[in-house]
């Protein structure tokens, strides 16, 4: 993700751009933690919804990988043919979205300490 | 030209964004922002905003299946992460369809779009027929056609409801349905003329219109339905 790139994206300043990268952690953090009680559940129902909910946000972020895992993961669980295929996207997902929150945090801290100067 | 939407989209990320991009935008004020349609149904006043922007997937209730249940479908502005729905934003006569996540320099030009559809349709039609003058009590008033929501045929004369207030008239019912545009107006019993707009409920042979009920005559009914795409 290039910051500059985003910004010119959104036609946006520091201010705005950290208010959506914050909400962008909460919400990805809060959905993870859906998907994870679903996939316990086996609420596969809510796995697709909630898929297709972070699928929005990380789109903006052009978060390549994350993308293509939700995507296949929104179709798997629409048509709930094999668990086990959805358990290890799921896992997937989890690693992945552990790295992106790592990055975004980073970022979001950047922004903000060249905000403070 | 001052324009009013709703945007109705269960991603608050998107909303978030889109609200950026409106509030640098003077021509569209935006009245309010939905993130579960069934709280839209309920509180938009759809007679009083001009467009919306609306997420075709949102759990429960679906953008088709919230077309469908409006009496009247104002236009609309189709968002979606998919592009299948590109198909469905042209059933609708969508003024645009944004493909999910939407660049400032691509919200920009839907802007412009909604501008000029605008400009095109509404304008036009408003200009040539805004204002219509009764004679009231003595005196020729104007009344502006929008304005207007029931005309009733009394036993001796016409009175006219527009923004809450009730003119007389001693023009036959007939005579002033010829001075509105047929598009938004339509006689529903020998009584009544109401515009289609203006009208938020429908039951059976009954429709209310800000608190008064009007009856719908059998002879009327299924042009009625017809013409609020009720299925």
């Amino acid at each position: 993700m290039n910051i500059q790139e985003l910004k010119s994206y959104l036609n946006c300043d520091d201010a705005f751009l950290i208010s959506i990268m914050q909400k962008f952690i909460d919400e990805v953090i809060e959905i993870t933690a859906t998907i994870k009680t679903a996939t316990n559940n086996k609420d596969w129902g809510t796995v697709k919804t909630n898929a297709h909910k972070m699928l929005s946000s990380v789109r903006i972020f052009e978060m390549k990988e994350v993308i293509a895992v939700l995507e296949k993961l929104e179709i798997e669980a629409g048509e709930r043919k094999d668990e086990d295929i959805i358990k290890k996207d799921v896992e997937r997902l989890f690693v992945l979205i552990e790295k992106i929150i790592l990055d975004m945090k980073t970022s979001l801290e950047e922004v903000k300490v060249k905000v403070a100067k | 030209m001052q324009l009013k939407c709703a945007i109705i989209d269960d991603d608050s990320l998107f909303t978030q964004i889109i609200e950026h991009y409106l509030s640098s935008i003077d021509v569209i004020h935006l009245d309010g922002v939905y993130h579960d349609p069934a709280e839209a149904l309920s509180k938009i006043n759809f007679n009083e905003i001009d467009f919306l922007f609306l997420d075709m997937e949102m759990p429960v209730i679906n953008g088709i299946s919230f077309l469908n249940s409006l009496t009247v479908v104002p236009p609309i502005v189709v968002v979606s992460g998919k592009k299948s729905y590109g198909v469905d934003a042209f059933e609708y006569n969508a003024i645009d369809y944004l493909h999910k996540p939407i660049s400032n320099a691509r919200f920009l030009k839907s802007i412009n779009k909604i501008k000029t559809f605008f400009e095109k349709t509404k304008m036009p039609e408003t200009s040539v027929q805004q204002n219509i003058f009764i004679k009231h009590e003595g005196v020729h008033i104007r009344l502006i056609v929008n304005d207007i929501n029931i005309i009733r045929a009394n036993d001796n004369d016409v009175t006219l409801v527009a923004n809450g207030k009730s003119y007389k008239t001693h023009l036959r019912l007939k005579d002033i349905y010829e001075m509105l545009p047929q598009t938004e107006f339509m006689q529903v019993h020998r009584s009544f003329i109401v515009q289609l707009s203006k009208i938020d409920k429908v039951d059976g042979e009954v429709i209310e219109i800000n608190g008064r009920t009007i009856p719908v005559s059998r002879t009327y009914l299924s042009e009625l339905y017809e013409r609020l795409r009720i299925k």
